[in-house]
């Protein structure tokens, strides 16, 4: 059964990180953790941008980020990953792939790091090859090895949104 | 057959539905059923990175019925791909399934963002209907938009109106205005103020007042806009003051004149207006009362 939420009676504010994994830790045991992280996912910082041309990527991390109570946004290239943060104003994180196709993420991290508004969102960056990692910080806050790891990955997500 | 060429003479239908099955029989019943009762552009994909792709590279879509059992990436993950992408996270996406019936697996669909959630076998004429109702309330929102476009240009128009008349208004009074930031330098000026001085408009930019300015008994500059500005703070407003303009050529000019100074919501001046009448004239005119 899904549980329903009166969401009038949630101050963002105060929802911190604690409160929201004791509900996502309850949510699991129950069939509809989707429908509570939907709520969750309302207050700041909780929206995160995923870029990666691989679909299995997307299908792997966006069911995760949302079940830790993160607004999901998609991108499939650097291309699309900008218009994604031009239009969505409220992104606070983003993963990045490194190798993609039309732009890949160097230069769409060097594109965002000239944007006003958004220059300061940090970029962690996600590859296989860890030969990329040392080139791959300069912009970025941070790598992930990829396959990646959940902990490692919340982790490392935690380092930089509060 | 015949149906195919009608489609494809009259272009680009009213609305483009995107239809989605590992089941090439499902595709062709739901297609054929489509066809025959809206006018509609029917797209058709056999999974879900194959409707991804659709949806991504057109982005007309109107609406997007899903099927859920599919090999590789079932109907859920697709809506959920659907849903993070910008380009198409607000197509309506109607779940459409014969094995998911259980309320948990419809409460997931609404879940992942689906608009509605249709159980097979289901009555021809109810998909239909369902179908019909979604593209009308799609249609409803599409003319909504195009009266609120309408409305924008229009009201965009109007200020643009209001804006050019308030602007021939500067630029035709007979007086000079002048527009001095809290520090005395010049900001803008009107016509009438660059032919009594003698400069061009780009020429007065950032010159301070003290350089055209001339009041009796005048101090420093500094000193000068000080007075100015606790004048102005305590009174507001100052008219009818006598002084000399002072032309690019270095001629005095009599004027009289007024200034004001506009403040923001936390009462900081933020411009000063200057109102300069040319009173050359005034005193031959004066001299004629004189001589009656």
């Amino acid at each position: 059964m899904p549980v329903s939420f009166d969401t009038s009676s949630i101050d963002e504010e105060l929802i911190d990180i604690h409160s929201i994994e004791s509900v996502v830790e309850e949510s699991k045991t129950t069939a509809e953790p989707l429908a509570q992280s939907k709520i969750l996912s309302n207050g700041k910082n909780r929206h995160i941008l995923v870029v990666d041309d691989d679909i299995n990527t997307l299908l792997s991390i966006t069911p995760l980020l949302e079940r830790w109570g993160y607004r999901v946004s998609g991108a499939g290239d650097g291309e699309e990953a900008l218009e994604t943060l031009e239009s969505e104003p409220d992104i606070a994180l983003i993963l990045m792939d490194i190798a993609m196709p039309v732009k890949d993420g160097y230069t769409t991290i060097q594109q965002i790091r000239d944007m006003p508004g958004i220059s300061e969102i940090p970029v962690i960056t996600m590859s296989c090859d860890d030969t990329n990692r040392e080139h791959a910080v300069e912009g970025a806050k941070d790598h992930i090895h990829k396959p990646i790891d959940p902990d490692i990955l919340q982790q490392t997500i935690e380092r930089y949104i509060a | 057959m015949s149906v195919d060429a009608l489609q494809t003479e009259t272009g680009r239908m009213k609305f483009r539905i995107l239809i989605v099955d590992d089941n090439e029989n499902n595709l062709f019943t739901l297609r054929t059923l489509i066809r025959k009762h809206l006018e509609v552009e029917v797209l058709e994909a056999s999974s879900g990175q194959q409707a991804i792709d659709i949806a991504l590279n057109s982005p007309d879509i109107d609406l997007i019925i899903l099927d859920i059992q599919m090999p590789e990436m079932d109907g859920f993950q697709a809506a959920s791909m659907l849903k993070i992408r910008k380009r198409t996270k607000n197509i309506p996406i109607i779940f459409l399934t014969a094995a998911f019936k259980s309320e948990e697996f419809q409460d997931k669909g609404y879940a992942v963002g689906a608009a509605d959630y249709l159980l097979k076998p289901i009555d021809d004429n109810q998909l239909i209907h369902k179908i019909s109702t979604y593209l009308r309330l799609i249609e409803k929102e599409r003319n909504l938009n195009i009266i609120l476009e309408r409305q924008v240009a229009e009201r965009t128009a109007e200020l643009e109106q209001a804006r050019q008349y308030l602007q021939n208004i500067i630029n035709y009074m007979g007086e000079a205005l002048l527009v001095l930031s809290p520090q005395g330098k010049i900001k803008s000026s009107n016509p009438a103020a660059q032919k009594m001085l003698g400069y061009k408009e780009e020429e007065l930019l950032n010159l301070s007042i003290s350089d055209i300015f001339e009041e009796e008994g005048d101090e420093a500059a500094g000193a000068f806009m000080g007075t100015w500005l606790e004048a102005l703070i305590r009174t507001g407003a100052m008219s009818q003051i006598d002084a000399r303009f002072i032309h690019s050529n270095g001629k005095q000019i009599p004027i009289r004149f007024s200034r004001s100074a506009i403040m923001d919501d936390n009462e900081k001046i933020t411009d000063i207006l200057c109102i300069a009448k040319d009173m050359t004239g005034f005193t031959r005119i004066q001299q004629d009362d004189d001589d009656e």
